[in-house]
């Protein structure tokens, strides 16, 4: 079927930037894409980066039938999607349907980034999904590019699921082992399993207007491989500015100790990803959440009070900000929401997180690979200068549950 | 002039975070700037507060301002200066205040950190389910708790047998394991009612000479070891099961022939012994009836 002779030829993009929004939306959507000029003016690193080939791999254990080319300097890419399997036995699983992705030690972004997009695709999938995230590459806490930590992904994307009709109950987000970026932002020796459940043919239609107040306030203070009194002071510090809101708050502790990954030569070990850092999550009264995210640099220095209250600070900026998403979910619900069922989805945002250039580029994207525009009003509730975007969902849904 | 020495404000939040670099800050705005807008969101929607905002940390107090003797809150930015016109490098102050104890999560909260699930909004309805469990900690004496520990009590004593065989373990609970608890499992079962035990092999279905053989090997080995008491002058428990059997068996005398006494030439002869019996008299010791009560 992929290779019928009525298949429309595969859209055109360039550029690095996006990449995985649009191979998301290729195999959601089940449009071949060509992406050319990736880095074309590097000296030194053309083409993709070894995670980014990292994540086309994760995507080819993932779906069944997909076709991946790469020019002969590795500038262009030519990918047409498949079926969306997940771990299904004998396809890329192994014997007890986990799939096991080893992410490269070179890899520079948190496993955060491989995440989000994969539980985008979960739901779509024709059975379970289930990877195993390991490797020399897997950084489990935030870093300095702007990768969010696995707790807030998970405290604060995974909920969003319940708001499609995707019960929450049957995803699990397991950290085996924790780690921060290695000594050069890149390479970690964590381990996290994504079990997702819960398979829908088509997501609810949602309508999300009011982001109501915040009631609760949750988050993990983590330090691995250091002393575990760097989280009571990051805790003590985030607590002393969040006090004065009189919300009830919770601050989890996580100690670990630095994990170790296989040196390059021998069998010998080292300590990798060494540091800490403490995520926020606000959980308002209808069900929005907003994040934040600070984790110690690779090269030290920074005091734990300074991070605590630095996180204290951006969760603040991330709540008054406005809407009912955050700027890390955000891509997130407007997926979800354009592959819904063909009807009028209402999301309310805050300016700044609409008028940001992943959001733009998000619905251009999406109009290039056939969705339909994007309504924009101002909003009545909420924060002033809010904006309800209304998405009409392609209707496509899930291909592989279709009777 | 005088100074009034020790009555200086404590530094208080606000103005400390005026001392912090702005570059801590996430956005580009400094934090007095964030403050600000806050406040004025926050008077926005109710009344204005009554502080005055905190000054910017230009301003310098006037000497003039503190001749009333009472300072106003948050109006010293730094330590008074003196006389001189130049301003000294600041001190900065340093606080190391708990502002609050660290409150304990809840069971339920716990449960949900430690659980790889996401959260969802239902947790929060039930509320009110949280307290009656907390009852059940306490060490009380209600009739539940005696009926319970006066089972465990019960099951401990009849498997005790069980548990000396294990003392041989350095461990200290009282939990069986493997046989032994297959062995309890069954001898609750036969108190109950079982028909037959299942770990007792002799009561399982076997060859008639395959028991047989089993038993006698067993009398053998009990007849040996009391020989071998015997012999060395060890005192052994009193035997078992020999006399019971032998009181059963006694000899059955015929229909309807009576139960005491002799029947002979249309006479019954009762003996000193029949005539004890029948009037019931009293009884000798234990040790008087060595006959087992045969009839004479």
């Amino acid at each position: 079927m992929t290779d019928s002779k009525t298949a429309p030829p595969p859209l055109r993009f360039t550029g690095h930037k996006y990449l995985i929004n649009r191979l998301i939306f290729s195999t959601l959507t089940g449009r071949a894409i060509r992406i050319s000029g990736i880095r074309s003016s590097s000296p030194t690193h053309p083409g993709l980066l070894p995670h980014e080939v990292s994540f086309l791999r994760l995507l080819d254990s993932v779906t069944n039938g997909s076709q991946i080319e790469f020019s002969y300097t590795g500038t262009t890419v030519v990918y047409r999607p498949g079926l969306i399997i997940g771990s299904a036995a004998g396809y890329g699983a192994g014997s007890g349907g986990v799939v096991k992705h080893e992410l490269p030690k070179e890899c520079p972004r948190g496993v955060s980034w491989f995440l989000i997009p994969l539980c985008l695709l979960a739901p779509f999938a024709k059975g379970q999904v289930n990877v195993l995230f390991t490797g020399p590459g897997v950084i489990t806490s935030a870093t300095e590019n702007g990768d969010v930590s696995v707790d807030t992904v998970l405290r604060s994307i995974l909920p969003l699921y319940s708001n499609f009709g995707i019960m929450t109950d049957k995803i699990e987000l397991r950290i085996l082992r924790r780690s921060n970026a290695g000594p050069t932002g890149k390479g970690g020796g964590g381990e996290v399993q994504l079990i997702f459940g819960h398979q829908v043919r088509l997501p609810k239609t949602i309508h999300l207007l009011n982001p109501g107040r915040v009631k609760k306030i949750s988050g993990v203070a983590y330090s691995i491989g250091v002393a575990g009194a760097n989280n009571a002071r990051m805790i003590e510090a985030a607590r002393g500015v969040l006090n004065q809101f009189k919300v009830e708050t919770y601050i989890f502790s996580a100690v670990s100790s630095a994990p170790l990954i296989p040196m390059d030569r021998g069998g010998e070990k080292k300590k990798i990803g060494i540091g800490f850092g403490i995520s926020l999550v606000a959980e308002s009264s209808t069900g929005a959440y907003f994040s934040a995210d600070v984790v110690s640099p690779p090269s030290g220095g920074a005091p734990p009070e300074d991070l605590g209250r630095r996180c204290a600070f951006q969760l603040m900026e991330s709540v008054s900000q406005g809407g009912y998403v955050s700027t890390v979910a955000a891509p997130t619900m407007l997926t979800l929401m354009a592959m819904g069922s063909e009807d009028v989805g209402r999301l309310q945002l805050g300016r700044d997180v609409i008028g940001s250039e992943e959001i733009i580029s998000l619905a251009r994207d999406l109009k290039a690979f056939g969705a339909s525009g994007w309504g924009l009003r101002d909003a009545d509730s909420g924060c002033k200068g809010d904006i309800v975007v209304s998405i009409v969902g392609k209707g496509v849904g899930n291909v592989g549950r279709k009777i | 002039m005088a100074v009034v020495l020790g009555m200086r404000k404590r530094q208080t939040q606000t103005t400390l975070a005026k001392r912090k670099q702005p570059s801590l800050c996430s956005s580009e705005d400094s934090n007095e700037d964030l403050q600000a807008v806050f406040r004025r969101h926050f008077e926005a929607q109710f009344k204005p507060l009554d502080k005055k905002p905190a000054p910017k940390p230009q301003e310098q107090p006037q000497i003039s301002d503190l001749e009333d003797g009472e300072e106003e809150e948050e109006e010293e930015e730094e330590d008074w200066a003196g006389l001189s016109p130049s301003p000294e490098p600041a001190v900065e102050i340093i606080e190391h205040v708990t502002t609050t104890t660290s409150t304990r999560a809840s069971k339920s909260e716990l449960k949900a950190f430690h659980s790889s699930k996401p959260p969802s909004l239902l947790p929060t309805l039930s509320l009110s389910t949280s307290n009656p469990p907390s009852k059940a900690d306490e060490d009380d004496t209600t009739e539940a708790q005696n009926l319970k520990n006066d089972l465990a009590l019960q099951r401990l004593l009849s498997e005790s047998h069980l548990l000396s065989s294990l003392s041989t373990s350095t461990s200290l609970d009282l939990s069986l394991t493997g046989r032994h608890r297959h062995k309890s499992t069954d001898l609750r079962l036969l108190t109950l009612g079982a028909r037959s035990s299942l770990t007792d092999p002799l009561a399982q279905k076997m060859p008639m000479a395959m028991r047989r053989g089993i038993l006698g090997k067993q009398a053998e080995r009990e007849s040996k070891r009391r020989k071998e008491a015997r012999e060395n002058g060890v005192i052994l428990e009193r035997a078992v099961g020999g006399s019971a059997k032998k009181r059963r068996e006694r000899r059955e005398r015929g229909v309807g022939a009576p139960t005491v006494g002799r029947f002979k030439g249309g006479t019954l002869s009762l003996s000193r012994r029949d005539v004890a019996s029948i009037t019931g008299a009293a009884q000798g010791g234990k040790g008087r009836r060595k006959g087992k009560g045969r009839k004479r």
